[in-house]
């Protein structure tokens, strides 16, 4: 095969797979939380592209955008927004020589020591093969525990990309250190349906349901990434 | 409770009988009647609006709102019950012959445990939210009743239910805050060094001495002192922590405020609808003059602590008296503009330049400067190695907790007990003896302990290894998943005996969680 033939096999090759990688990820999550016997229900919508993300729940929006290092936190129905540095979380500060001053532990973050078991159970969870992981996190003064269930089917529309972009939302969070190990070591896995209870130090239990309803590889419709026109910005910090 | 119980109602269940006899119930009689000492609790709460009718508009011009927030009270044994709620949550049941204040009252006794409901019970709360209407979230005053103690701030006084009516007072106030008093500042946290304590207690003196000035001129002067103190007390915080500590004597002080000047106003005309007869904790604040006195003893009191988060309230509280004694007319400017009671203060007397000259000297003849300061280096010193000697602590934790019975641990620790305090954590280097309560009783040994975000004892035990096991226990039931009743724990730092408890084990962490306060 001459170069002008390998040419013409390989382009619409190269064309069709540009199109499936400039595809974008689409997710939609139901959670469900009881704390204090009131129950919130919330729908997060995901949009996963390749160097920006955008996550919507509840009227408000957090836009990623990697290739300019910023993150957009909007206030929809007020129609404002907040602008910061994307950066990475910050190391805890270090135990010694402590500032007493600000050593208020009323912000106690607990140090959990997790149990992380794979039970063997297999379920389907919206069309997904699952398998179930629990979790116990035990610190002083704190406890939770978490049914995972997690897809591990190779393959899937979106899958990647919704793996690598959990990973990125659950580092240095305390409370999702199991299943960010549970993810880290299934590298083309994705949580389908997670069951939480969290017994915080002081405040009452509460019980969070949260499964994944959509997973696919679409566009992403136009401004998805952008803060819609009319907003304002408002000074102050957007954490992410 | 205007509309009284309907006796012929409510005496035939069986369930009224085993509420007061402290029993558990079917949940079929969960609500058909109430303890007597909930009763009483919903008779304050409707003698609260009638002292309100009286003194709120003295307290805050258009304070008028008091009656919008419904209540959930919690009880010991597990029992909650709403006031006024337009949408209680599912477990909530209607008690049918009851009503305070025209409003419905909801009964939750489905976690209720057998644990006798006794007046005087001390309440405390603050507030929260429950469920929706509209879409919008029900603002609720959540408040947790606790048998009373008597309190060191209030002198060791008998209980009154006059306190409690203060209490409502207070947490309505901060409701009527939401919309006329925001402060856009979260609570203040900040562990005080020495410059911070001793200028802090210059604050307070100054307070107290402008308070009890002869005239509006001298009181004015020692303004003058509180707020150089606070300039120079200031200079090594940032700014946030600073506009958190006025943000936080606006927001606890003027619902202080609102107790105080209600009291002022109960002086005029007051007639009270609740009895002795059906409250006998309640005199219907005949003895006005001592209730006020207790705001002014903790005033004098915290003051001189070297440590409390609870200055704010009192701090908070007098700025505001004074405000209204030397500039009547001040809160509704003050409303309008957000404004914080210092800068308020600084708007109004602002010390000018000989003033903060001359301050360092004055702040020794008046205040006795040196001598605070060097009370303060010495206790901050004591408490920074309380804090580096218990963090350092290597060994086998064992943690006992009171959360699942909602009881603080600081209550149960004899007062007496050299303890530091370090945000949430209270560290007491000589341990903390013996703790008891209901059928619950821990006997520690001499070790240092700690208790931890309010419902949470601590021992290390430094010579774990050496050991065979981490605990003996002795029990009567095993329950299963780590639940026994009947129990007595022994370990090498306290032997624990209660009704039932569950216990985990980890390869260097023993945690006790106390489920019941009575078999």
């Amino acid at each position: 095969m001459n170069k002008f033939m390998a040419c013409l096999f390989i382009t619409p090759g190269l064309l069709a797979a540009g199109g499936t990688a400039r595809a974008d990820t689409h997710a939609v999550v139901e959670s469900t939380r009881l704390y204090m016997d009131q129950e919130t229900k919330v729908t997060f919508e995901y949009w996963i592209g390749r160097d920006r993300s955008s996550r919507t729940a509840a009227g408000r929006a957090t836009i990623t955008r990697d290739d300019l290092g910023l993150v957009w936190n909007l206030d929809l129905g007020g129609k404002s927004y907040t602008e910061s540095v994307l950066r990475k979380p910050e190391a805890p500060p270090a135990r010694h020589s402590p500032d007493m001053r600000k050593l208020w532990l009323e912000f106690y973050e607990p140090d959990y020591a997790w149990t992380i078991t794979n039970t063997g159970s297999v379920k389907t969870v919206n069309g997904y093969e699952c398998r179930e992981f629990r979790a116990k996190g035990e610190a002083d003064f704190a406890e939770m525990n978490a049914a995972y269930w997690i897809c591990l089917t190779p393959g899937l529309p979106g899958a990647k990309a919704f793996h690598d972009y959990s990973l990125g939302q659950y580092q240095g969070d305390r409370r999702m250190a199991a299943l960010l190990k549970i993810l880290e070591d299934n590298p083309e896995g994705f949580c389908a349906d997670r069951d939480e209870a969290v017994e915080p130090s002081i405040a009452p239990t509460s019980r969070a349901h949260t499964g994944l309803t959509k997973l696919e590889e679409a566009e992403a419709p136009a401004g998805t990434y952008e803060i819609p026109a009319g907003f304002r910005k408002l000074d102050g910090r957007g954490d992410r | 409770m205007r509309a009284m119980m309907n006796k012929k109602a409510v005496f035939p269940a069986i369930g009224l009988l085993l509420i007061i006899g402290g029993f558990p119930l079917g949940a079929e009689e969960k609500t058909d009647g109430l303890p007597e000492a909930v009763r009483i609790e919903l008779l304050r709460l409707e003698e609260t609006y009638h002292v309100l009718d009286h003194t709120a508009a003295k307290v805050w011009p258009g304070w008028t709102n008091y009656r919008n927030f419904p209540f959930r009270f919690s009880f010991e044994n597990g029992l909650r019950v709403l006031v006024g709620h337009p949408s209680p949550p599912e477990g909530y049941a209607l008690a049918p012959d009851i009503k305070v204040d025209g409003k419905p009252v909801h009964v939750d006794a489905r976690r209720v445990e057998p644990l006798r409901l006794e007046q005087p019970l001390h309440a405390g709360g603050g507030i929260s939210s429950l469920g929706r209407v509209d879409g919008k979230p029900v603002t609720l005053i959540d408040i947790s009743l606790s048998r009373a103690r008597p309190r060191e701030d209030a002198g060791g006084r008998r209980f009154q239910a006059e306190t409690t009516i203060l209490t409502y007072i207070h947490e309505l106030f901060h409701c009527f805050q939401e919309e006329h008093l925001r402060v856009p500042y979260p609570n203040f946290r900040y562990n005080p060094d020495t410059l911070f304590a001793s200028y802090s207690e210059v604050e307070g003196a100054a307070l107290e001495k402008a308070y009890e000035a002869g005239g509006p001129e001298e009181a004015k002067q020692h303004l003058k002192d509180f707020l150089l103190a606070r300039k120079i007390k200031r200079r090594t915080m940032p700014e946030f922590d600073a506009r958190c500590e006025s943000g936080e004597e606006v927001r606890e002080g003027t619902a202080v405020y609102a107790e105080v000047r209600s009291l002022e106003a109960l002086g005029a005309g007051f007639k009270p609808q609740l009895t002795a007869a059906r409250d006998p904790y309640y005199r219907g604040f005949t003895d006005l003059g001592a209730l006020l006195r207790i705001y002014w003893a903790r005033l004098d009191k915290r003051k001189a602590l070297t440590y409390s988060y609870l200055k704010g309230y009192e701090y908070g509280c007098y700025q505001a008296l004074l405000l209204e004694r030397l500039f009547p007319g001040w809160q509704k400017p003050f409303s309008e503009k957000a404004g914080l009671l210092d800068e308020e203060l600084g708007a109004q007397v602002g010390p000018g330049a000989e003033d903060e000259r001359l301050a360092p000297r004055r702040f020794e003849k008046v205040y006795g400067f040196s001598r605070i300061r060097a009370r303060h280096a010495k206790a901050v010193r004591e408490r920074d190695t309380a804090y580096q000697a218990i963090s350092s602590r290597q060994g086998r934790s064992y943690i006992v907790s009171f959360k699942p019975i909602r009881q603080f641990a600081s209550a149960l620790v004899d007062p007496r007990k050299k303890k530091y305090d370090v945000g949430l954590m209270d560290i007491f280097p000589g341990g903390v003896g013996t703790v008891k309560t209901d059928e619950i009783e821990i006997r520690f040994a001499k070790v240092p302990a700690e208790i931890n975000q309010l419902y949470y004892f601590k021992v290390v035990d430094s010579g774990w290894k050496a050991r065979k096991a981490p605990y003996q226990i002795r029990y009567e039931a095993d329950e299963g998943g780590d639940i026994y009743s009947g129990v007595t724990l022994t370990t090498p730092l306290f032997e624990l005996k209660a009704p039932r408890i569950r216990i985990t084990e980890e390869a260097a962490r023993v945690k006790i969680w106390i489920l019941s306060r009575v078999s």
